[in-house]
């Protein structure tokens, strides 16, 4: 019911006319979910039909039902997905680390890139042999969280 | 008292139920469109909502990283909104003779009146930051453009309730989707100064010219001269490490021509779109030149070398589409390491000593310097 809601103050913004066929689109998918328990309980009373008619020997008819009632379960199950399909905005956070190697030693260090930063850039001196240091990386790594 | 209602009164429960379960299969058949169009809209509508929050927070991105370089000239939010709204028609093609010089002046005029605008918003800001400024723009605009594109058939779908119309967009929105995030991604990266996916080729050239004097030869377009192997290898890369493309067709040219035609090969090395399956970060060699855009560049390239018969080899470091706009991803950056040795490969097996090689480094060459 959320994105029903959802749906409804997106749908509801903007003028009258608007607003009416917001309502009438609302009113429309609750009418479809409606429609939709309604088949699967239809469905599930079929099954329970095919179980009775087996039990009694009508085998014949507990295969009518027993259709029937996977049909109807499964279309409405496969619709309520469909309609439930939403477009993820789940955001993949990626941490972008800059490597700096110095040009005497090959001392390598990794860090966070921090604004400023480009490759081919010269900058801090090296910690081992005090000659500048060069950015020769700058890539983005998949971080945990995500 | 289920049980006691299916057993005294199963058979005309059972009938009703038979009658209805009918009634619906009838509602499939005649509103099955309909229902189907409703769950299109819905997912489209999500979609719209998605698009239009990475289009706001572009703008809003765009309206930060201006502030910061314009603080004496006022709120630059309207003219920001100007620009977002900024379009270019396309030269009419009716009669094709002469249309890429009317392309490449419309590209140009678009170009300065963009870099206009910006000293304009942002005065204080330099070289390096007002390319970047209009990478971030750039960006803005290009999600503006999406979500009014997406917004405009989920209207016209909810207006007409049809199928076919809303359909079209449907049918699309997992790539505008994915294309969006890219380019949200690419904006963060433009205002921070980051490398992008599609600098892999220019980062190719700063590698091998790192060292070297360089000096600007065209529009943007730095070059190096540089000995390999006893050639000698003119580098072509833009000016980095500012959001740069630049004017590879008229670099090309100038040193084809300076040297009389005498130059043994191009070798181009860009960023090119992979398919479903290939790695990223692959290398791929071809023939041609190997430069995307409009097809101004493509052209002169194509029209320079054909005419001296010289040689065009392309370096190909595959990616998505995605992956072209968004930050450089590890695997494009091990990616630029084989592709250099492909370079120098093609360098030792196809030219010999004394050759003149021109090295094209192709791409934005945001966050790479030289």
């Amino acid at each position: 019911m959320l994105y029903l809601l959802e749906l409804g103050i997106q749908l509801g913004s903007g003028s009258n006319q608007k607003t009416e066929r917001s309502k009438s689109i609302v009113s429309s998918i609750l009418v479809y979910y409606i429609f939709l328990a309604g088949m699967f309980i239809i469905g599930i009373y079929f099954l329970y039909d095919a179980l009775q008619a087996y039990n009694t020997g009508d085998v014949e008819g507990a295969g009518f039902s027993a259709i029937l009632g996977i049909i109807g379960i499964g279309m409405s199950i496969y619709m309520l997905t469909m309609l439930r399909k939403r477009v993820s905005t789940k955001k993949i956070p990626k941490k972008v680390v800059t490597t700096i190697e110095c040009t005497k030693c090959s001392l390598k260090k990794i860090r966070t890139f921090t604004k400023g930063d480009y490759v081919l850039k010269d900058t801090e001196n090296c910690t081992k042999c005090d000659q500048p240091m060069l950015i020769t990386a700058i890539y983005t790594e998949k971080t945990d969280k995500s | 008292m289920i049980a006691s209602l299916l057993g005294q009164e199963g058979d005309i429960l059972n009938s009703i139920f038979q009658v209805v379960y009918l009634l619906s299969f009838l509602l499939f058949m005649f509103y099955g469109q309909k229902i189907q169009t409703l769950t299109m809209l819905r997912e489209v509508g999500s979609a719209v909502r998605k698009l239009k929050t990475l289009k706001d927070d572009s703008r809003r991105l765009a309206i930060d990283t201006i502030s910061e370089f314009g603080k004496n000239s006022g709120d630059p939010t309207p003219r920001i909104d100007h620009l977002l709204e900024y379009f270019t028609v396309m030269p009419k093609n009716l009669d094709p003779l002469g249309f890429v010089p009317k392309l490449e002046h419309l590209i140009d005029v678009r170009d300065l009146r963009f870099k206009k605008e910006i000293k304009i918003i942002a005065p204080e800001a330099d070289k390096v930051q007002s390319s970047n400024i209009e990478g971030v723009l750039e960006v803005a605009l290009g999600l503006n453009g999406i979500y009014k594109i997406v917004n405009h058939f989920y209207l016209l779908g909810r207006k007409t309730m049809n199928l076919y119309v809303i359909m079209q967009v449907q049918m699309q929105l997992p790539q505008i989707i994915r294309t969006a995030e890219a380019y949200s991604l690419a904006g963060k990266a433009f205002a921070e100064g980051q490398p992008i996916g599609d600098g892999a080729g220019a980062l190719v050239a700063a590698k091998m010219m790192h060292g070297s004097e360089n000096k600007e030869v065209a529009k943007n377009i730095l070059a190096s001269q540089i000995e390999h192997e006893g050639r000698t290898v003119f580098v072509i890369k833009a000016d980095g490490p500012g959001a740069n493309i630049g004017k590879y067709g008229v670099a090309i040219k100038q040193f084809i021509e300076e040297n009389d035609g005498k130059v043994a090969m191009v070798i181009m090395v860009d960023a090119a779109g992979k398919l479903e399956g290939e790695i990223s970060g692959s290398t791929a060699e071809g023939t041609g030149s190997v430069i995307g855009g409009l097809g101004v560049d493509a052209f002169i390239i194509e029209e320079v070398t054909s005419k001296y018969k010289i040689p065009v080899n392309g370096v190909a470091i595959k990616q998505s589409m995605e992956e072209s706009v968004a930050p450089m991803t590890k695997a494009i950056f091990d990616g630029v390491n084989v592709a250099i040795a492909r370079v120098k490969r093609i360098i030792h097996e196809e030219t010999k000593e004394g050759d003149i090689v021109i090295l094209v480094g192709v791409g934005n060459t945001v966050g790479v310097g030289q």
